[in-house]
């Protein structure tokens, strides 16, 4: 079974996605409230997968993203985020992201994302 | 009045789009706007008001306030249709996150109006209060099924 840490400072968001991802057998390793605590947790957990979101106090999707692909290149990262501006979108990509989910979801198109990057 | 200080008219389309994408398209709640109120510079919210800053080529915040039943309504859908009757800690991260999506997808809406905007994370206040700014308000009414919305903006070029 894939583990996954999920990173949002919402708390209604960690949920939603914990939801959709226990719904299709997944299993959670962790969750974080921003960008510093995914960073120390993916170290720790060594997840098969990470949902990230990008608007979080301390350090931003972002970032984490970066410092993540910096010490682990084959982190698989997916971005969730509510800003899905063209120019974010190419900055994640370009940083390593392996997919670009848009706020508001449906389920659907996370487990696309997920299947598609684990498949 | 000189041009600096006015809100223009496609970067306020950008917001109504946005929002009615949101509350009508995602969350299926039928809504109509009416015409936007020109609320100087305070107004008085109604109970619950997600407050969001926004930076970039513009900057000033996005405030969208509600009666706390539509809020409870929209939290309920937000949840997947569960019926709500009080806000608790995940009710307010829900609200926190609908004024959070409505900003989120102006900012791609303005993409469209040449404007590049980032959102800060949103901050709910609770209770009818006065809001004040040194630059003027607009306020854009959303009549839906579930209540009153108001979204209150105010963003300028960034000097």
């Amino acid at each position: 079974m894939a583990s996954v840490l999920i990173v949002d400072d919402a708390s209604f968001m960690r949920m939603m996605i914990k939801d959709i991802l226990e719904k299709n057998d997944f299993d959670i390793a962790g969750e974080a409230a921003n960008g510093q605590e995914a960073v120390e947790l993916y170290n720790e957990l060594q997840p098969d997968l990470v949902t990230m979101d990008i608007t979080m106090p301390e350090k931003d999707g972002i970032e984490a993203l970066k410092e993540i692909k910096s010490s682990s290149p084959g982190a698989n990262i997916i971005m969730c985020s509510a800003m899905g501006q063209q120019a974010m979108v190419i900055d994640a990509i370009q940083a390593g992201a392996k997919d670009f989910i848009v706020k508001p979801f449906q389920a659907d198109r996370v487990m696309d994302a997920i299947n598609k990057v684990l498949g | 009045m000189p041009s600096s200080t006015q809100m223009e008219a496609n970067h306020i389309n950008a917001i109504t789009k946005a929002a009615s994408a949101i509350v009508q398209e995602h969350l299926g709640i039928e809504a109509s706007f009416s015409t936007p109120l020109k609320a100087g510079k305070q107004f008085q919210s109604s109970d619950i008001s997600v407050v969001m800053g926004v930076n970039g080529t513009l900057e000033g915040q996005i405030i969208c306030s509600m009666e706390e039943n539509t809020a409870l309504s929209i939290v309920g859908t937000m949840m997947g249709g569960m019926e709500i009757s009080k806000m608790d800690d995940m009710g307010w991260s829900a609200i926190q996150e609908f004024g959070n999506w409505v900003a989120g997808k102006a900012a791609s809406e303005l993409t469209n109006t040449s404007a590049v905007i980032d959102i800060s994370p949103p901050v709910v206040n609770e209770g009818v209060s006065t809001f004040r700014m040194e630059q003027s308000f607009i306020t854009l009414p959303l009549q839906s099924t579930i209540g009153n919305f108001y979204i209150h903006v105010s963003m300028r070029p960034t000097n």
